[in-house]
């Protein structure tokens, strides 16, 4: 299983790739501090190297999240990204988020954060 | 002679009630004014409607006279063709708190005179202390008015409002017979000169246009017609209403119009105050509210990375290098909460202060040499060049401690974004300086961002737009600038392009 952890916070990133293995995912992530180098990663990357997983942090600066996801979506049309699950993750508490998020079909879930096992645990039991 | 309605127009808006009685048998009311309305509490078609069904009994009532004292009242003016004042005390109704309405008022009644006939009684109430030192031995007191037309020219010249007739001379051509003095005090046009003048020579454009459509639409409906027009004469800029009323003859072809205008000009002074004093408070509880989802969002950040570290502890064994990583995050999140909370501190502190007076006479130049200076070693460590070119009598009036900040911060920034591919160039001008204005221009040839995208961001707190991890920065920095230069009344601007450079415009109003 192969898992992408976009966020430009380093802790935050941290903390995730650490729930995601208490939580039981025996995955190779890989951490993305800016949402260009992931979309260049997607675009080029072989079938088999797409993963399963992504998740996305909203508050980047440059390409923030929505961005990413705009551009992912884009990306889709060129090429199958269906087999990458979205999840959001996010600090910010503000409910027009999660209805913003609601609109994109790609977005699987939405996590606050902080991170903890069960979200990590419960993902894994929805999509397995 | 004017019909019931004209009349109705002339007394709209006085401030005192007027009422318009025929002078025909039964007295019916044929105008009230909105004044007459609100001391009465019965809207003018309601009084008119209750004075042709009872005679005058109801206001009568509303004045504390009998009703055959009124009617006597009204026979003396008609029979000896002069008007009376009396004092009445209108009884205090139930539902009616308006002080209008308490004792000590006067009751004035005209006649209007027609070929020796009385035709109209104009009735007035006005609160004694006014118009009368004390109350006269006799009841009624006596004014001799030596010509009744003159008579009425007097009540129109007492009017607030402007009065005002239009002659018909021919389709669209309208030539002022009469103004009252209202007009004068209004515009600032004497009378004499306005008397016997076409409309386009008193009135100017763009009011005119508007002024001639109307007095069509008036003639050509056949109705009153009122709008709110602005206009520009000797005495400034005046908001008037403005009412005109079509006069025909047997055959239907409209003589002259007759007019009114209500100066609202100060009640439109206190709208556009009030609208920019709700407009400048909006705006303010918008940056408050924007200030506060920020601040909440960034300390929501570190503390939530100290919330998942600190769950992950309790089954860690401490020995371990992983123990020592979660410790030394756990650090860097809290001490980025406490640098968050410094920052709002210092914001805070900047908004709190600003409207202490703490003036003092701050020559820029200096300021920015300081600024220069303090950053040197910065400066140096990549080889740019500041030029300072402001004249030594550029002097801003605030608060020096601000003025070093902006700059600082500034130049600070200048360096962080420059470009690797170029040496650092920093200008600080000043232009456009006027009596009334200063203008500091701040330019680099840095990074530069996009325009289209970043906008409206530039100045918001924890906003960045350069990802590059090598640059140390907060997003503080250029809202501290703003935050600043509103402190000192002024505003900043900025105009951008990528891969060429930055530029601030900083405006400063000189105080009086």
């Amino acid at each position: 299983m192969k898992i992408f952890i976009i966020d430009d916070d380093e802790i935050s990133i941290f903390l995730t790739e650490r729930s995601l293995q208490l939580g039981g995912f025996k995955a190779e992530i890989t951490t993305f501090l800016e949402a260009d180098a992931a979309l260049e990663v997607l675009k080029n990357a072989p079938e088999e190297e797409l993963p399963n997983f992504i998740f996305l942090d909203l508050n980047m600066p440059e390409v923030d999240g929505w961005e990413f996801l705009a551009a992912f979506e884009q990306l889709d049309q060129e090429r199958s990204l269906n087999k990458c699950a979205i999840y959001i993750l996010t600090s910010s508490l503000n409910i027009s988020d999660i209805d913003r998020a609601n609109e994109h079909e790609l977005i699987k879930g939405f996590i606050h954060k902080p991170v903890n096992l069960e979200d990590m645990e419960a993902i894994l039991h929805l999509n397995y | 002679m004017l019909n019931a309605n004209e009349l109705g127009a002339v007394f709209a808006y006085a401030d005192s009630p007027y009422l318009i009685v025929s002078a025909e048998a039964a007295y019916p009311i044929v105008a009230a004014n909105a004044a007459a309305s609100n001391w009465s509490h019965f809207d003018a078609d309601k009084l008119i409607h209750e004075s042709r069904v009872a005679g005058p009994a109801k206001f009568a009532d509303l004045l504390g006279l009998p009703e055959t004292r009124l009617v006597d009242l009204f026979g003396q003016v008609i029979s000896t063709l002069q008007a009376i004042k009396i004092k009445v005390e209108p009884p205090r109704l139930p539902d009616n708190d308006l002080p209008v309405n308490e004792c000590a008022s006067v009751l004035e009644i005209f006649p209007l005179i027609t070929n020796n006939q009385v035709t109209y009684l104009v009735l007035k109430v006005f609160l004694a202390d006014k118009i009368l030192p004390e109350p006269s031995a006799s009841e009624i007191a006596h004014i001799h008015l030596p010509e009744t037309q003159q008579s009425l020219a007097v009540i129109f010249d007492s009017l607030a409002n402007v009065i005002f007739v239009l002659d018909v001379e021919a389709p669209d051509l309208y030539k002022f017979s009469y103004v009252n003095r209202a007009f004068q005090v209004t515009t600032g046009l004497p009378v004499s000169k306005v008397v016997g003048s076409y409309v386009q020579e008193i009135i100017p454009e763009p009011s005119l246009s508007l002024v001639l459509e109307k007095y069509h639409e008036a003639i050509t409906k056949r109705k009153q017609v009122s709008w709110q027009e602005v206009s520009e004469y000797p005495a400034g800029q005046k908001t008037g209403e403005v009412l005109v009323e079509p006069v025909f003859d047997a055959q239907g072809n409209c003589l002259r119009l007759v007019g009114m205008v209500h100066d609202i000009t100060e009640r439109k002074e206190i709208e556009v105050n009030q609208m920019r004093l709700t407009q400048d408070l909006y705006q303010h509880n918008r940056d408050l509210e924007q200030f506060t989802y920020i601040v909440s969002h960034n300390l929501r950040a570190p503390l939530a990375n100290a919330l998942g570290l600190v769950r992950h502890l309790p089954n860690m064994p401490t020995t371990t290098e992983l123990y020592q990583q979660y410790l030394s995050h756990l650090i860097t999140s809290i001490e980025k909460l406490d640098t968050i909370l410094k920052d709002v501190t210092q914001i805070l502190s900047v908004r709190d202060r600003q409207n202490i007076d703490h003036y003092e006479a701050v020559v820029l130049a200096e300021v920015c040499e300081q600024a220069k200076q303090d950053l040197a070693p910065e400066l140096g460590a990549c080889g740019g060049h500041l030029h300072i070119a402001v004249a030594p009598d550029f002097i801003v009036h605030g608060s020096r401690v601000y003025l070093y900040s902006i700059f600082h911060n500034l130049i600070s920034n200048a360096i962080k974004y420059r470009s690797l591919n170029r040496v650092l160039e920093i200008n600080i001008t000043t232009i456009n300086t006027t009596p009334e204005e200063k203008t500091i221009q701040f330019s680099d040839n840095g990074l530069g961002f996009d325009m289209n995208k970043y906008e409206n961001d530039v100045f918001k707190l924890y906003k960045r737009f350069h990802h590059n991890s090598s640059i140390e920065g907060r997003g503080v920095g250029l809202f501290l600038v703003k935050t600043h230069v509103e402190a000192l009344g002024g505003n900043i601007t900025v105009k951008s392009t990528l891969n060429a450079g930055t530029t601030f415009t900083i405006n400063f109003k000189s105080r009086a």
